[in-house]
């Protein structure tokens, strides 16, 4: 037993003094996380926005209270709003203390991470304020030896992001790899354009100042515990991969639902809508971590080569297919867990006459091996039923069935449903025989449940990120040509869309539904449905969605 | 899960029965702490006779610890076997719980 414990123990951690003490447990005890070792100054552009006080300290004060931060440390928040250093403590204090997020608010704790904290007050267009930066992050690199290592993130709107990386290369606050004076890295925030042109230009513009290998494109979906578990899923289980492809799965659905609407980002939705808000980034993410190839390891290089391959393996949607692939919708007046609940055009900061769609759903395909004829069902909406994200594969059905009591069309197929919210977990539904003196087959279902195996630990995407941006890992983020690629794939709906918004048949259905009539034809129309809960259901294509 | 509760000068103690506390008891044991942290402010976990302890017995009593916070109390853990104390040391979660050497010494502190 203690050999088998250090065997597991031990790669997990570097600097474990405790190991003998531990050689008691019966198992293996819980997963380590590694500290981040290079000195560094992490600094916030947009340090004044919401994004700062609720993800980004949080995570951080999360990582510092687990030594996880590097021991030469500190945060410098730029912005325009006019602060000092005590100031922006003061304001940060508070937004920890009353996170959901953070393990726990202990003002000991907090005392030893905000020393760390700096403030910049600047304009992201004035290059005397950046003088003003580079002196500070001069000195701070003189009183605590962070040799010049800087960790950008661009917590701004993305009209800001030209003007900062112009100035940083301007006042050499970027130095590239292999250059003496420290590493330079860059977060980038989503999203990341918003088509393909806009991508590309935005993407030649970071380049100008930074390498590819230095910016860290982030999508918070990636990580989170639920999504990294696809991978854990899929490659740790030698019993899942054999039948992960065309031969056992008959389709797989990607749903993202929502029950709020469009809250205080009407502003932005409006020119945004569902496609973009929720496709290019989080639904094609998991599209890919569900389809990918398994990479030779897990790093930077071949995890991101094989989710950009599923990108270029999917088929082109084409403009004269759309109306077979793609709907949209839009909410009208309705009743959400039965509070009434207003049309999206009747939403402050909406236009009365909007074309923005507020539900998206789309069929694809994928030109390769492993997926030839499946289809891949993917679908988002705001003013759903139902808060509510998972991915179900939708397994063949058996293809003879010899129990006398059982009609074939009565059998569920199995389905493997991997729940990211709600509930998180996965669960498995199969045929089993119910109790009596006869053979009837009925479905029942096998469930595992994160917070029942793992405990319920707080929200740790961003921090999760964060880390592997301090250790200069940015296998979780985005590569350049997987965001091209995937606002490629959806360019031509967008295209579509945008031309015939003023034509667009909007609301087509009402807050507390499940999209418009259509998007279930999308399936019908194959002889399948949406599943539209994690539960067991009661008869295949029956009842389903009453 | 038999939890056991003892009230001392105002500090509510609550003593973990059995050895482990891990995926096969920490559902029941979140659900049985429930109602006893409701209405105390001033708590103590007494550990002394756990041997072990995995992310979801850690995440249970991260859960009490966030409960109890929010409500504006204190939770102590005292009693940590060698084990234990090590697996908490690995895991950084001895920054985050207050952990005393032996019951009174907990009871000591919440009093002061």
């Amino acid at each position: 037993m203690a050999e088998n414990n250090s065997t597991v123990v031990k790669p997990l951690c570097e600097d474990i003094t405790t190991l003998d003490a531990l050689t008691e447990s019966p198992q293996p005890p819980v997963p380590l996380l590694r500290r981040a070792q290079d000195p560094c100054v992490f600094v916030i552009f947009g340090a004044s926005g919401d994004l700062t006080g609720r993800k980004l300290i949080p995570g951080l004060y999360n990582l510092a209270c687990q030594e996880l931060l590097p021991s030469r440390f500190s945060v410098v928040g730029y912005a325009i709003t006019p602060l000092d250093g005590h100031g922006f403590r003061q304001q940060m204090r508070e937004r920890v203390r009353r996170s959901p997020d953070v393990l726990a608010f202990r003002d000991r704790l907090w005392e030893d991470f905000a020393p760390a904290l700096h403030y910049v007050s600047g304009d992201f267009e004035n290059p005397e304020d950046y003088r003003r930066l580079a002196t500070f992050l001069a000195e701070i690199d003189a009183q605590h030896g962070s040799g010049g290592n800087r960790l950008f993130y661009l917590a701004t709107p993305p009209s800001c992001y030209g003007s900062i990386v112009h100035n940083l290369a301007e006042h050499r606050l970027v130095h590239r790899s292999g250059d003496s004076g420290g590493w330079t890295r860059v977060i980038v925030e989503k999203p990341f354009g918003r088509d393909l042109e806009s991508a590309r230009r935005l993407n030649a513009l970071i380049h100008q100042a930074f390498e590819e290998d230095q910016i860290y494109r982030i999508d918070h979906y990636l990580g989170k515990e639920t999504v990294q578990n696809i991978l854990a899923f899929r490659f740790a289980n030698s019993i899942i991969e054999p039948i992960w492809n065309r031969n056992y799965i008959d389709h797989v659905q990607i749903t993202a639902a929502e029950t709020l609407g469009v809250e205080h980002r009407a502003r932005y939705y409006e020119e945004a809508g569902c496609l973009r808000d929720m496709f290019q980034n989080h639904l094609m993410q998991l599209l890919a971590l569900i389809a990918m190839e398994p990479p030779v390891r897990y790093d930077r290089q071949s995890v991101r080569d094989r989710k950009a391959d599923v990108f270029r393996a999917i088929f082109p949607i084409r403009m004269e297919q759309l109306d077979q692939l793609a709907v949209r919708g839009q909410y009208g007046a309705g009743q959400v867990d039965g509070v009434a609940a207003p049309a999206y055009r009747a939403e402050p900061d909406v236009a009365l006459d909007s074309g923005t769609e507020t539900f998206a759903a789309l069929k694809m395909t994928m030109d390769n091996w492993r997926w030839a004829g499946v289809p891949f069902y993917l679908r988002s909406g705001k003013r759903l039923a139902r808060k509510l994200t998972m991915v179900s594969i939708e397994f063949k059905r058996v293809p003879h069935l010899f129990f006398a009591h059982t009609a074939h069309d009565q059998i569920e197929p199995n389905v493997l449903t991997i729940r990211l919210q709600p509930d998180e977990g996965i669960s498995l539904k199969l045929g089993a025989k119910a109790p009596g003196p006869e053979m009837h087959i009925r479905q029942m279902q096998m469930d595992f449940s994160y917070a029942d195996a793992f405990g319920e630990f707080p929200a740790t995407a961003y921090e999760t990120l964060l880390l592997d941006a301090l250790q200069g890992d940015p296998t979780l983020f985005n590569r350049n040509d997987a965001v091209e690629l995937s606002w490629r794939i959806l360019q031509p709906v967008l295209e579509t869309w945008q031309a015939s918004r003023a034509a667009a048949p909007f609301p087509n259905y009402s807050a507390g539904g499940w999209g418009p009539a259509a998007a279930d034809e999308l399936l019908i129309r194959d002889g399948r449905v949406w599943r539209n809960t994690a539960a067991l259901p009661r008869f295949y294509l029956t009842d389903v969605n009453k | 899960m038999e939890i056991t509760v003892e009230k001392q000068e105002g500090v509510t103690i609550v003593r973990l029965p059995g050895e482990q506390l891990d995926a096969s008891n920490a559902k029941d044991f979140k659900r049985d702490i429930a109602s006893i942290l409701a209405p105390a402010s001033k708590v103590v976990f007494d550990l002394s006779q756990l041997r072990f302890v995995d992310s979801s017995g850690l995440g249970a009593m991260l859960s009490c610890l966030r409960q109890v916070n929010s409500a504006g109390g204190e939770l102590k853990l005292c009693g940590l076997s060698k084990p234990v104390r090590a697996l908490f040391e690995l895991v950084r979660m001895h920054r985050i719980f207050d952990i005393c050497d032996t019951k009174d010494d907990a009871v000591r502190v919440l009093q002061t």
